[in-house]
């Protein structure tokens, strides 16, 4: 059993929660001139990497609040939970 | 006012159940109501508090409860208001009279979730064989709200009193499944004293 923090709730089972992608990605404000290449890399392309990820989570079953989550993708560790909003958390310069 | 008709308007229609160390019953059908705001807003927290006849301000995880009314935090800018004593339509404009227009919302929800009261001394064995959430006395004390999952149903678990008894706040759909879960589990051999 996985418990995530979430920011409003405090640590709650995983089951109550579902996980959306990938976080801090903004939508384009300039779309009017954006190359199809462009919006491709926005629609479609994500990090993926191997170690450090910050995510979107939602608590489904609970508050149904977003936050973000940074999740070791290897270990399936959640190192941290924050709010929507706020900036990415030091965790400790791991990758 | 209408003569609240509290007989009316529940899934279940008010079942009951007693055996095996549980008591169970669905609870009369009362007034209640989402409020969405900032409840930083001092003026908009003390004005909802007066009308609802309780502090609206609660802290995470808590509820306050009289013998008219009750709130519940649901979130940060959300809380559950039940009342007791007021029609569904009466509560509402109360609330929303003094609420200020396109900045919070209030949304009767009466008919949209029923209670049930499951109590005895075996009601936290069968309240954690379907939700993952911790029902000891020791992390859901008296005063205590949470949203949780019971199954595959989302619920509100509420602590009314150590000895113990609680209230499952469930959607109307999902009513027939937490009541049939439950009695399952009440009924299941192994949770009976070994004689
Ligand atoms: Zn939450």
């Amino acid at each position: 059993m996985i418990l995530i923090n979430c920011p409003y709730c405090g640590e709650r089972d995983q089951t109550e929660f579902a996980c959306h992608g990938e976080a801090h990605i903004a939508r384009p404000t300039d779309t009017a001139s954006l190359t199809d290449e462009q919006w491709g890399d926005y629609v479609f392309f994500r990090t993926n990497p191997k170690g450090i990820h910050y995510e979107r989570w939602v608590h489904v079953h609970g508050c149904r609040r977003w936050f973000n989550a940074v999740r070791h993708t290897v270990q399936d560790e959640i190192l941290a939970t924050y709010e929507v909003g706020a900036p990415r958390p030091d965790v400790g310069g791991q990758q | 006012m209408a003569e609240l008709n509290p007989v009316l308007h529940t899934p279940l229609q008010h079942a009951t159940f007693h055996g095996a160390g549980v008591v169970m019953g669905e609870n009369l059908f009362c007034a209640k109501v989402i409020v969405r705001g900032n409840f930083d807003d001092a003026q908009l927290t003390s004005r909802l508090s007066e009308q609802a006849g309780l502090p609206v301000n609660v802290a995470a995880n808590t509820f306050v409860e009289n013998d008219s009314a009750a709130v519940f935090w649901l979130g940060p800018d959300e809380r559950m208001i039940y009342s007791y004593a007021k029609e569904p339509q009466v509560l509402l404009a109360e609330l929303r009279s003094v609420m200020p227009a396109g900045r919070s919302s209030a949304v009767d929800v009466s008919d949209y979730y029923t209670t049930i009261r499951v109590g005895g001394v075996n009601a936290r064995k069968v309240l954690s064989a379907g939700t993952p959430f911790d029902v000891h006395g020791s992390n859901f004390p008296e005063g205590s709200c949470v949203q949780t999952r019971f199954g595959t149903a989302s619920v509100m678990l509420v602590m009314q009193d150590s000895s113990p008894a609680f209230d499952i706040q469930v959607r109307w759909s999902f009513a027939e499944y937490v009541w049939r879960y439950l009695r399952r589990v009440a009924e299941f051999r192994t949770l009976t004293p070994q004689s």
